[in-house]
């Protein structure tokens, strides 16, 4: 069973109001609020149009989504972790605040997977 | 400003592969389109466009901008009054006013927990796998 990553300590990054895990299968594996389990099934619901819109672009393969306004970002993207018994990749979801980038956040958890 | 000088002026920003603008039924009111890209295939994206940012408005009423990172392009998707626009911008570009970084920390493993490649993960791939459950 995938495991969350280091969940608390991506919760408490710098503008972090609300965040989510889930496995490949798209099922929550973590949950920080309330909020967080509705942007679960939007999330889920989006990439499907996403995967969907990407494809017919005939870009190439889906790798992140952003979703700004005016006073929240949310941002929702998957990583694959050294972790023998849990490598399959997860998918995150943080809604933080509007001034956070997808770099810093990508950033700040990679350093958190490579300090522990 | 009409929706034909939006894309003018756009389509001159450096790393702006294309763009092309919707009304909300998704009919095309003007369009600079990247090369190859048929009626169908714009109307299945504006299609689409329109349902991406409607399911995320449900939860962030204020929704503006959706950006869409895939292989080596970037596509913008932003509420533009009664319109959508789409931007495709290439990855090299460096435009900090209108993109996000790209810089990518994660990692792919080989079963033995060896790094094998620096690579995003595709989500691609996981709505492939989820694709079922998403149906049902």
């Amino acid at each position: 069973m995938t495991k969350p990553l280091y969940p608390e300590k991506i919760d408490d990054l710098p503008g972090v109001r609300d965040t989510f895990q889930t496995n490949r299968e798209l099922q929550p594996i973590y949950e920080s609020s309330v909020r967080a389990t509705a942007l679960v099934e939007i999330a889920a619901v989006g990439l499907k149009f996403a995967g969907s819109l990407a494809k017919q672009s005939g870009q190439g393969t889906l790798d992140r989504i952003t979703v700004s306004s005016d006073t929240e970002r949310l941002m929702i993207f998957s990583l694959n972790v050294k972790d023998a018994e849990t490598s399959a990749p997860r998918v995150f979801g943080l809604l933080t605040d509007p001034y956070v980038h997808l770099e810093m956040v990508t950033d700040a958890i990679g350093e958190i997977i490579e300090t522990q | 400003m009409n929706p034909e000088q939006v894309t003018f002026y756009i389509m001159r920003l450096p790393g702006v592969a294309g763009c092309f603008i919707v009304d909300e039924e998704g009919i095309k009111k003007a369009s600079h389109l990247p090369t190859d890209f048929r009626e169908d295939v714009i109307f299945g994206m504006a299609n689409d466009g329109l349902d991406l940012m409607e399911t995320f408005r449900a939860e962030m009423p204020g929704c503006q901008e959706i950006r869409m990172d895939v292989e080596g392009v970037t596509i913008l998707i932003r509420a533009l009054m009664d319109h959508l626009l789409f931007v495709f911008i290439d990855e090299s570009a460096e435009l900090p006013t209108i993109r996000t970084g790209a810089k990518v920390c994660s990692k792919r493993y080989d079963p033995d927990g060896v790094e094998v490649a620096a690579m995003p993960g595709s989500m691609s791939e996981i709505i492939a796998k989820a694709n079922y459950n998403l149906d049902s």
